[in-house]
Parts: C-alpha cells; sequence; structure tokens
C-alpha cells in the first residue's frame, strides 16, 4: 500500500514519547471505526485510540443480524473486526489504549493516553454510551445470551417468548410495547408503585394484555445455564423473595453516555450527550463527534457508522480549510 | 387515530403498513428495520442498477465489507436481507400517488397498492433536461413505462432509450408487442445485468445502438420519427413510439402530486423526524440532495426513518424514541 502520511508520526509504536497526527479519534466502536475508515482513505494521517476492548456494543453481541449488507448476520466480534481490519488497511493506526485527559482549549490540540500524548489537528469523539447496568450476579454472564438493553435490535430473538423489563421510565415501557410485538408476554418490574413514564405510555401500557407488572420490586439475580432462564425478584417493602420464568431480561435503567472526559472541554446536554450539529461539529471548531455519545435516539450500528463518516468527512474539510 | 398497538390487526393482504418507494441503501435498509419489526412492508423499485449505488463499480467504504463489492452486489444483499425479515420487493415504476388521509395509495404499472406509511426513498438520478418534441408528443407515442403502454404498439416500432437494466427490462416487454425494438444506449455498454443484456442483443426484434444520444423526437400529432446521433452520425429512426430510461442528477419526484413539499431545487423537504409536509410521508436519501452520497450515510437515514415510522404507526406523540429518559 503506498500510504504515505502527510505527517510522519514521531514515534510510531509509542512508548512514553509524543506524537503528531492530523486526525486522532477517541473510541473504536462502530462510529470510530467507520470514520477510521474514511479518514484513512482520504490519506489522512489518522491514529485511533480504541480503548482497551475495542469493537464497542456490537462486540458484546452474538449476532448482529440487522447491520444493511449482511443478509446471513454476522457475529459482532467479527463485525469489530472487519471494521477494524478495513480502517488499519487504508493507513489508520488503531491502537488499543485509553484516553485519560484531553485539551481542546489550544491548538493543535492534545490527548493523553497512559503512556503517550498526541497532537491532533483534528479530533472526532466516538467514545460511545453505556446502558447502566443493574450490577447483579448473572448479568455479566447471561450479557448478549439473554440479557440485553436494546429491544430493536434483540426483540426479533423472542417471538412467543416471556421476557422480563427492569425499569419504569419512558426508555423502560416504550421498549416494553415493541416487545408485545414479538413475546408472548412481558413482565415489567418496577422498584416503586408507579411509573415514571409519561401518561400516554403509561396508559398505553396498563392496557396491552400482555404486559404484567411486578411493582416495589428489584431484580437480585439472573439465572440460567446456557442462557437466561429466570430471574429471582426482591420485595422492596416486604423483603420477600420469588422466582419469575424468563427466557430474556431487558435492562432500561437508562444510557450513560461515555463524555466524563469532556465535561469542561465541550459542550454537553443536560443528560451528558455531546451536543452536536447535523454534520456532527461540537461547540470547538475541529473536534468532531459521533456515534452514541452525541445520539439518545437511534443507537443503532449503522446509525454509529453513518455519523462516523460524516464526521471523518468533516474533519477532512476542516483539514483542508486550515492547513498547518 | 385508532392505530395503537392494542388495537392493531394483521395487515388486510390489500393494505401494507409501509409503502418504500425505492430499494436502494437507504429504502432498502428502512425495509430491513420495518420488516424486522413486524411490520408489513412493500418496497417498489425500478431495477437493482437503477440507482446510483447500484451502478456504482466498486465500494471499499462501507464498513464491515473489507473486501470492495459491486454497488449493485452491496444492494442485492440489503435486499435479501430485508426479504428475510418479510419484506416484499416488486420490479416496477410508481407512477402516481395519493398520499393524503390514513392510507396513502401508490400506482404502478400493475395496478395500485395501500400503505399507512410511505417512505419516499427514490434517489436522485432524474433527468434534467427533456428533449426536443418530447414534451408536445408525451402521450402520443413517447412513454416512460412499457408495463403500461406496450400493447399500444403491437407490431409498431419503437425506441427504448436508456442503458441500466430498467431500460433493458422495458426493451424486453416491448418485444411481446413490437415488431422492432431499437434501444438506444447513451453510453458503449449496458449496466445492467450480464445475462439480461445477453438477452437483449440475441433477441432478433432488437437492434442497439451504442454511444447514441436523441437529439429531437419528430411527429404532427403521433411521434413518428426520432433524430439520434450514433457515434458521432446522424440518422433518423422511423418509429412510433418512444420510451425514455435515460438518468441525470435531480431527485426523483415526478410521481407526486402537488400535496407534497418541494423545495426551488427539486428537493423534497423533511422536519427532523424526516417526515414531509404529509402526515406519514416520510423521505430519506439522496432524494433530499443534502450534502453526500455514501452508502453508509444513506442506509443510515433508512434506518432512522424506519424506527421514526415504527413509533408513527403506533400513534406516538415523539417519533424519536429518547433513551436519555
Amino acid at each position: 500500500m503506498d500510504f504515505e502520511p502527510k505527517i510522519a508520526p514521531a514515534e510510531a509504536g509509542g512508548d512514553g514519547g509524543d506524537s503528531a497526527y492530523e486526525l486522532v479519534i477517541i473510541g473504536g466502536g462502530p462510529a470510530g471505526l467507520t470514520a477510521a475508515i474514511y479518514a484513512g482513505r482520504a490519506r489522512i494521517a489518522t491514529h485511533v485510540c480504541a480503548g482497551t476492548l475495542p469493537g464497542g456494543q456490537p462486540a458484546n453481541t452474538a449476532d448482529v443480524d440487522n447491520f444493511p449488507g449482511f443478509p446471513d448476520g454476522v457475529d459482532g466480534t467479527e463485525l469489530a473486526q472487519r471494521f477494524q481490519g478495513q480502517a488499519k488497511r487504508f493507513g489508520a493506526e488503531v491502537v488499543p489504549e485509553t484516553v485519560t485527559e484531553v485539551d481542546f482549549s489550544k491548538h493543535p490540540f492534545a490527548i493523553r493516553c497512559n503512556r503517550n500524548t498526541y497532537q491532533a489537528q483534528a479530533v472526532i469523539v466516538a467514545t460511545g454510551a453505556a446502558p447502566r447496568r443493574l450490577g447483579i450476579p448473572g448479568e455479566d454472564k447471561f450479557y448478549g445470551r439473554g440479557v440485553s438493553s436494546c429491544a430493536t435490535c434483540d426483540g426479533f430473538f423472542y417471538r412467543d417468548k416471556q421476557v422480563v423489563v427492569v425499569g419504569g421510565g419512558d426508555a423502560a415501557i416504550d421498549e416494553s410495547l415493541f416487545l408485545t410485538k414479538f413475546a408472548e408476554k412481558v413482565t415489567v418490574i418496577h422498584r416503586r408503585d408507579e411509573l415514571r413514564a409519561t401518561k400516554i405510555f403509561r396508559e398505553r401500557a396498563f392496557a396491552n394484555p400482555k404486559i404484567d407488572f411486578v411493582w416495589d420490586s428489584v431484580a437480585e439475580e439472573i439465572l440460567g445455564d446456557q442462557t437466561v432462564t429466570g430471574v429471582r425478584v426482591r420485595n422492596v417493602k416486604n423483603g420477600e423473595t420469588s422466582m419469575l420464568k424468563t427466557d430474556g431480561i431487558f435492562i432500561y435503567i437508562g444510557m450513560e453516555p461515555k463524555s466524563d472526559l469532556f465535561v469542561d472541554q465541550l459542550e454537553l446536554d443536560d443528560n451528558g450527550y455531546i451536543v452536536s450539529n447535523r454534520r456532527q461539529h461540537t461547540n470547538v471548531p475541529g473536534v468532531f463527534v459521533a456515534g452514541d455519545v452525541q445520539d439518545p435516539h437511534y443507537r443503532q450500528v449503522v446509525t454509529a457508522a453513518g455519523t462516523g463518516a460524516i464526521a471523518a468527512m468533516e474533519a477532512e474539510r476542516y483539514l483542508g480549510e486550515y492547513p498547518y | 387515530m385508532n392505530l395503537d398497538l392494542v388495537a392493531q390487526e394483521p395487515s388486510k393482504p390489500d393494505a401494507y403498513d409501509v409503502i418504500i418507494i425505492g430499494g436502494g441503501p437507504s429504502g432498502g435498509s428502512a425495509a430491513i428495520y420495518t420488516a424486522r419489526a413486524d411490520l408489513s412492508t412493500l418496497v417498489i423499485d425500478k431495477g437493482l442498477t437503477a440507482g446510483a449505488l447500484g451502478m456504482a463499480s466498486k465500494i471499499a467504504n462501507f464498513p464491515g465489507l473489507p473486501d470492495p463489492v459491486e454497488g449493485a452486489g452491496l444492494v442485492h444483499r440489503i435486499r435479501d436481507q430485508a426479504r428475510s425479515f418479510g419484506a416484499t420487493f416488486i420490479d416496477e415504476k410508481v407512477l402516481r400517488t395519493d398520499l393524503e388521509g390514513d392510507l396513502k395509495q401508490v400506482w404502478t404499472g400493475t395496478g395500485g397498492h395501500k400503505g399507512r406509511a410511505v417512505i419516499i426513498a427514490t434517489g436522485a438520478m432524474g433527468r434534467t433536461r427533456r428533449f426536443p418534441g418530447e414534451d408536445r408528443l408525451l402521450g402520443r407515442g413517447v412513454s416512460y413505462c412499457a408495463t403500461c403502454d406496450g400493447a399500444f404498439f403491437r407490431d409498431q416500432s419503437v425506441a427504448v432509450a436508456g442503458s441500466n437494466d430498467e431500460a433493458a427490462d422495458e426493451a424486453l416487454t416491448l418485444t411481446r408487442f413490437a415488431s422492432a425494438v431499437h434501444v438506444l444506449n447513451p453510453t458503449p455498454e449496458f449496466n445492467a445485468p450480464e445475462g439480461l443484456v445477453e438477452e437483449l442483443r440475441a433477441h432478433d426484434k432488437v437492434t442497439i445502438h451504442p454511444s447514441t444520444r436523441i437529439a429531437e423526437i419528430v411527429g404532427e400529432d403521433q411521434v413518428e420519427g426520432i433524430d439520434i446521433v450514433e457515434q458521432g452520425e446522424e440518422k433518423t429512426l422511423e418509429v412510433e413510439g418512444v420510451f425514455i430510461y435515460l438518468q441525470g442528477n435531480l431527485p426523483v419526484t415526478d410521481f407526486l402530486g402537488e400535496e407534497v413539499s418541494i423545495s426551488e431545487d427539486g428537493c423534497l423537504i423533511v422536519d427532523e423526524n424526516f417526515q414531509t409536509n404529509i402526515d406519514g410521508v416520510f423521505a430519506v436519501g439522496d432524494v433530499l440532495c443534502k450534502h453526500v452520497k455514501q452508502a453508509v450515510i444513506a442506509a443510515a437515514e433508512g434506518v432512522e426513518a424506519a424506527i421514526v415510522v415504527d413509533r408513527y404507526l403506533h400513534g406516538r406523540e415523539e417519533f424519536r424514541p429518547d433513551w436519555s429518559r
């Protein structure tokens, strides 16, 4: 491959030195890696700080069957590897390292990882978001094998089965309604005796014969063998525990955009999402954002990838307009 | 509206939940999501190579497909995926629509289709200019639909202009009626599946004119002939019919009535939920003529619209989910 970076990295491997790039991408999920594919292909010297577990959220998913272009579905880990291989082939460096600090207050921008500090003419933030976890036994073990946080993604696999939803907000009730299309029965476990969800969601949920409620209760343990078979529930008022048989458990106790690093650097909304326009610009010229860290609405692999492509093209334009 | 989950009945055989017009990356990806969300989905498309992606020879930057794929191959994969979730595809051209009200109607050459929501994803390969004589003789020998009008040309000579599989398909349709079919290909080679092109070449009623452009369509009250320039040489063909399937770079909106708002540049206008000025009518992809033409961005838009449509059909006030709540 005849790729020649416009700036040669001072230390390609990096072991404590400084390196300068045209573009540094923070995050190694679908958004960050799609941005890297586009940037690499545009011959922009690109470094991806991909985090210690590259691949992002789909890497935890056994079967991704709704990413366009894969009629037979694709294993989430394999999809992540494909993204990464493609980015590398176009010349982007993808390194499994965690960013600890950024400075966007002066140009070039500074991105610090544990061992290396990078200088960048432009930055794309694609750190993603994580569904909040319950922190109970069995949750990690069965994640992607019966435990999910996305009915749009996984509801399809529960046709004529029984599912449990944990939560009482809009997202929980909305997704419960969505799940009734597939599941035979949806049981909502909520820690209070009333729903936080807006009126229209509440009315619909109460009117739907497929939805049952377990009030004043929390999930205490997720049980199963290869996949989920049940959940142990504790009533918070009387302390009684009971067993609920289920084929799947959907957890909706909120999403956490991974934006802690940027609190004093970029404009965030009240829920911690990075504020972006349709062209993926943040409030700092030269810093772009893509994927779930800026998206409270869709959170799909392909929608993240789409914003990654836009961010890379906007970064390319920015780099052309701001020669250094 | 009586459209919520509780009241939802299985779709009537003659009404779909969603009709998607255009089966390129955005329409096809929308279909993956609507079908997978258990919405009955009909996709109406003119043919595999009728759109911009279908014509592209090599795509290397679609994430997840590290080995370059042909554009038509990628469209094919997306359609197979939508089919695997239950979407129905028909290869036809949309002629007319009536989109107001709760049940939208979409007419093709073979009849009408009803849908509760419509997603327009027809792209931007509409023609930029008309030929001399074309407008005057429209309906008097000039047509854009062989399936509709072919039977009027029994035992007559016709010309078909175009180079994609829609043009090739329609030319073959016309051989069932016409005595001679002249195919006027603006390019040296066809951009259509090989088998289709071979069938065309082998047909004894068909004459192919490569690298040929139309100078004028001539005739008093009816088409009498067509002046062409074939590889630089001026010629006149005596034909009674002219069928045009050429492409340009304008948003394809000719099948829409005046009720749908279109900008001065010919682009469909949508809000942040991809909804046009008409309830239940959405639009995505190049027909919006925004910024960049990239398959993955078009696919992402199709998926966003599909998620929105699911919520529209279930009577939600806010069409976009909000995961922060």
